[in-house]
């Protein structure tokens, strides 16, 4: 049981982190976004290629993954997202599909389609016990590193003018332009901010777990699942749907292998039925 | 100054909500655009602030052209809208609010700008933290207006500021405008009461099913027999 | 009558003129065995599947604007109950049939709780359901296999291959021909109020969860029925073949390919697509997926619409051209065909 806990909320920082644009593209832009597991992906094989091939330090290709995958975030919105999403939300449903589609062919003519890992020498102690449970010292500073990066991303949303501008886009598109931003510019940017934390959250992940192309779906699907139970449009909901998540998606393949999907979906089902604004839902009044 | 001629515009290409109005806010402080409701008062505005999907004519401000220009850069070049329901940002503090429309400032600037908002408001400054959404219509209007004076516009748009406000709300909202015009801001103003929006402003245009039908300096129009058989029910 | 006015003619003419229609290009297509040789007619008859569960799905997600990301759960329901009823009750497949049909249509009266939420929240609970569905047959030793040990059911084929194209041509001429009916009917009225503003449907009066949950079992009847017939077919049903997440996105690709919320939509998407896919599949067979994934990108970047509005804003025009005045009793859109944005 405390296996579960810990390894669960282990992971769950990383779940979080993925989750964290795919709601934020969902509250501010209002679409939902099907390549952004494929931006996951696309920033764990960036981090691993940067670091192996290039020999860059993790820190420092890390942090190039991310900005990489931010950076084509931005140019998914520019070029494509941007032409379609005041028609249908959705098309923007199957437009991101084949965007999808299109990157991870693309990852795999370039990188392969083979599952990658990158494993790092840290110098650190093997780990430590916690109670009768093993904490592998290495996850516990990855989940660190993802509750700082969480930490950074609620201070940039805050605090600061870029991420005024983007809450209120998310409240009232039209007042945010008759205030003088401009919406275009703030949904790009949007999707950076949505690109570089999915790929920190492949960065971070692609050290645990090995990644390839054809994960981008179940990346997209469980950022689904963890803003549904956390709830839509609250970073905070995705915080802690994502470490909710994290344990139960654990729990579920420990306790029942073969049948965790059915039951990670099945509470999905429940929290549709009972409690559709989820954990920690944002009010009526920036419910799309 | 705001000039627009022959402007037409509307939802869907070809279809005129708005046909050919002209308006021209000279010297006058305040000028007022009276109709009924559906006459396409408020799609005028949003046609001046470039929110209209389709529209043709032009629009200047000061000699510059503003018409073919995307609604952020027309507020950011002093013509600011105070859309009908008040727009504010409902999870933004107060405070935030006030900040966004003062996008793009310096701290300074906006650290002085918002100190003569709270001297003009002292309601917002008392509730300076509260989340926009949990205020009252009232103080959500002051609010808005507020925040469209915190870039010091040329221009202020208001859209029905007094809808869905009790009584002596109005009556403040209605003091305040001709205070507003002593910091050099015209103002243009959309209102269901005609009556109110005659006594305050200098000069009104009546529109009626997108086209202008009277217009004039707002005293005559006050006496106007017309207007006052339509408009304000008496005879 | 040239062709262009003949086109507006049917789009905005009576429901019988369009059943008609469809009935001539079935008959036309069912001329087909006798020039095509077995792997033409087994393609053609997963255009015909594919077609028929797209139509399916845009009844749901095009005309009533509620995307179902787990529609292949009706599928898979429909395979399952004609493998199973096939093979360990021996039943006839006309039965299996029925039995598909209403089994799926069941299964999508359950969803009548979810309606009261907004489309994402149906998107992922159809999603989750499917996923359930799909564990669930997988580990229950009654769906599992006739077996302990199997995986998978076995099915004898019961017909021909020309009888599975005549059933197949005919079971796409029913889903067809039953959602012309059902979109020019009082559901498809009330459908057409539903996407435009549901809850100024409601205020006026339209029950949308009645509807909603109507054109739901609809939408999820016939790909029971498609997926019962499906069995004998493919001969060899199991999880893997008739749950896969591509069924589900192929029924919103030739839709949305097509043109969401027409009835020409999913026939000219399902061709369209299955001609690209073919040629894909033979010279590219390394870029058969990057080429499908650029093209989706592309018709939705360029024309969101689909390949339905390509051709009405190309009607249009014309009409237009022809006629300046007056003006074609301007945006009056019969909610059967009119591409959903003009």
């Amino acid at each position: 049981m405390e296996d579960v806990l810990v390894y669960g909320l282990l992971r769950g920082g990383i779940y979080a982190l993925a989750a964290f644009g795919f709601s934020l593209v969902l509250g501010v832009i209002g679409i939902v976004n099907f390549a952004h597991g494929a931006l996951v992906v696309f920033g764990g094989l960036l981090t691993q290629y940067l670091a192996v091939k290039f020999g860059v330090p993790y820190a420092a290709a890390m942090i190039g993954g991310a900005l990489g995958t931010g950076l084509l975030g931005a140019v998914i919105q520019r070029l494509f997202v941007a032409r379609t999403f005041t028609l249908e939300p959705l098309m923007v449903l199957v437009q991101t599909f084949g965007i999808a589609t299109v990157v991870t062919e693309l990852g795999t003519l370039g990188w392969g389609s083979e599952e990658r890992m990158l494993r790092l020498k840290t110098g650190l102690p093997p780990g430590f016990m916690l109670g009768d449970t093993f904490v592998p010292s290495f996850d516990l500073v990855v989940f660190a590193v993802s509750l700082v990066s969480a930490a950074v991303l609620f201070v940039v949303l805050g605090r600061t003018e870029f991420g005024r501008a983007i809450r209120a886009c998310r409240d009232n598109r039209e007042s945010a332009q008759l205030s003088g931003i401009n919406l275009g510019r703030t949904f790009e940017k949007t999707m950076f901010l949505s690109g570089t934390w999915a790929g920190l959250a492949g960065a971070m992940f692609v050290t645990l777990s090995p990644v390839a192309p054809y994960m981008h779906f179940s990346w997209t699907v469980d950022s689904f699942l963890v803003i549904t139970i956390g709830g839509l449009g609250s970073m905070l909901g995705a915080l802690v749907g994502g470490l909710v998540f994290g344990v139960l998606s654990f729990g579920a393949s420990f306790y029942a292998p073969t049948i965790a999907p059915a039951i990670t979906f099945g509470v999905l089902l429940v929290f549709l039925v009972f409690r559709p604004q989820g954990l920690l839902g944002a009010g009526p009044a920036i419910r799309k | 100054m705001l000039k627009v001629s022959n402007f037409r515009g509307g939802y869907r290409k070809g279809v005129a909500v708005v046909d050919g109005l002209q308006i021209d806010l000279r010297q006058s402080a305040v000028t007022s655009i009276l109709g009924s409701n559906g006459a396409g008062k408020t799609s005028f505005l949003r046609g001046i602030c470039g929110l209209l999907p389709w529209r043709t004519g032009e629009v200047e401000l000061n000699g510059e052209r503003l018409d073919r220009l995307a609604p952020h850069d027309i507020a950011r070049l002093g013509v600011r809208m105070v859309s009908e329901g008040r727009g504010t940002f409902p999870t933004l503090t107060v405070e935030e609010n006030l900040k966004v429309g003062g996008y793009g400032l310096s701290a300074p600037v906006l650290a002085t700008r918002m100190e003569r908002e709270f001297n003009r408001f002292p309601r917002l400054y008392e509730r300076r933290g509260q989340i926009a959404g949990m205020m009252s219509g009232g103080e959500q209007q002051m609010l808005a207006i507020a925040r469209a004076m915190m870039s010091d516009p040329r221009v202020l748009i208001l859209d029905e500021p007094s809808q869905g406000l009790a009584p002596i709300i109005v009556d403040q909202i209605f003091d305040l405008i001709p205070r507003l015009t002593q910091e050099g801001v015209q103002v243009l103003l959309v209102e269901q009461d005609v009556g109110r929006g005659l006594e305050v402003s200098e000069q009104a245009v009546v529109i009626e099913k997108g086209r202008a039908t009277l217009s004039g300096p707002s005293r005559e129009l006050l006496a106007d027999p017309r207007v006052r058989e339509s408009f304000l029910g008496l005879s | 009558m040239n062709f262009v006015s003949m086109a507006y003619a049917i789009r905005t003419g009576p429901v019988r003129n369009q059943l008609l229609c469809l009935a001539v290009f079935l008959l036309v297509v069912a001329l087909c065995p006798l020039v095509m040789n077995d792997y033409w007619l087994r393609l053609m008859v997963f255009v015909f599947v594919n077609i028929g569960l797209a139509s399916s799905w845009n009844l749901i997600g095009g005309f009533g604007g509620y995307a179902s990301f787990g529609h292949g759960v009706f599928f898979g329901v429909g395979a399952f109950a004609g493998a199973v009823g096939m093979v360990r009750f021996g039943l006839p497949l006309p039965a299996v049939m029925v039995i598909g049909g209403a089994l799926s249509a069941a299964l999508a009266a359950l969803f009548v709780p979810v309606f009261r939420q907004k489309g994402l929240y149906f998107a992922l609970s159809t999603l989750a359901v499917m996923l359930v569905f799909e564990t669930v047959l997988q580990r229950w030793t009654f769906t599992r296999g006739l077996r302990s040990y199997d995986l998978g059911w076995t099915l004898a084929p019961s017909l021909p291959l020309e009888g599975f194209f005549y059933l197949f041509l005919g079971l796409l001429g029913l889903i067809v021909g039953s959602i012309i009916v059902v979109v020019r009917s009082k559901i498809g009225y009330a459908l057409h109020a539903i996407r435009k503003d549901e809850v100024l449907a409601s205020s006026i009066g339209v029950r949308t969860t009645k509807y909603k949950a109507i054109t739901f079992m609809i939408s999820a009847a016939w790909p029971g029925v498609l997926g019962a017939a499906f069995a004998p077919f493919l001969a060899y049903v199991s999880v893997q073949s008739v749950f896969d997440v591509s069924i589900t996105l192929n029924m919103i690709l030739i839709t949305i390919f097509g043109g969401a919320g027409t009835v020409i939509g999913p026939i000219v998407g399902g061709i369209a697509l299955s001609i690209i896919d073919q040629i894909a599949w033979g010279n590219f067979l390394e870029y058969h997926r990057l080429i499908y994934g650029a093209l989706i990108v592309a018709i939705t970047t360029l024309h969101p619409g689909g390949l339905a509005s390509v051709f009405w804003g190309w009607v249009e025009r014309r009409r237009s051209a022809a006629k300046p005045v007056p003006r074609p009793s301007a945006p009056g859109h019969p909610p059967t065909s009119a591409p959903r944005r003009a």
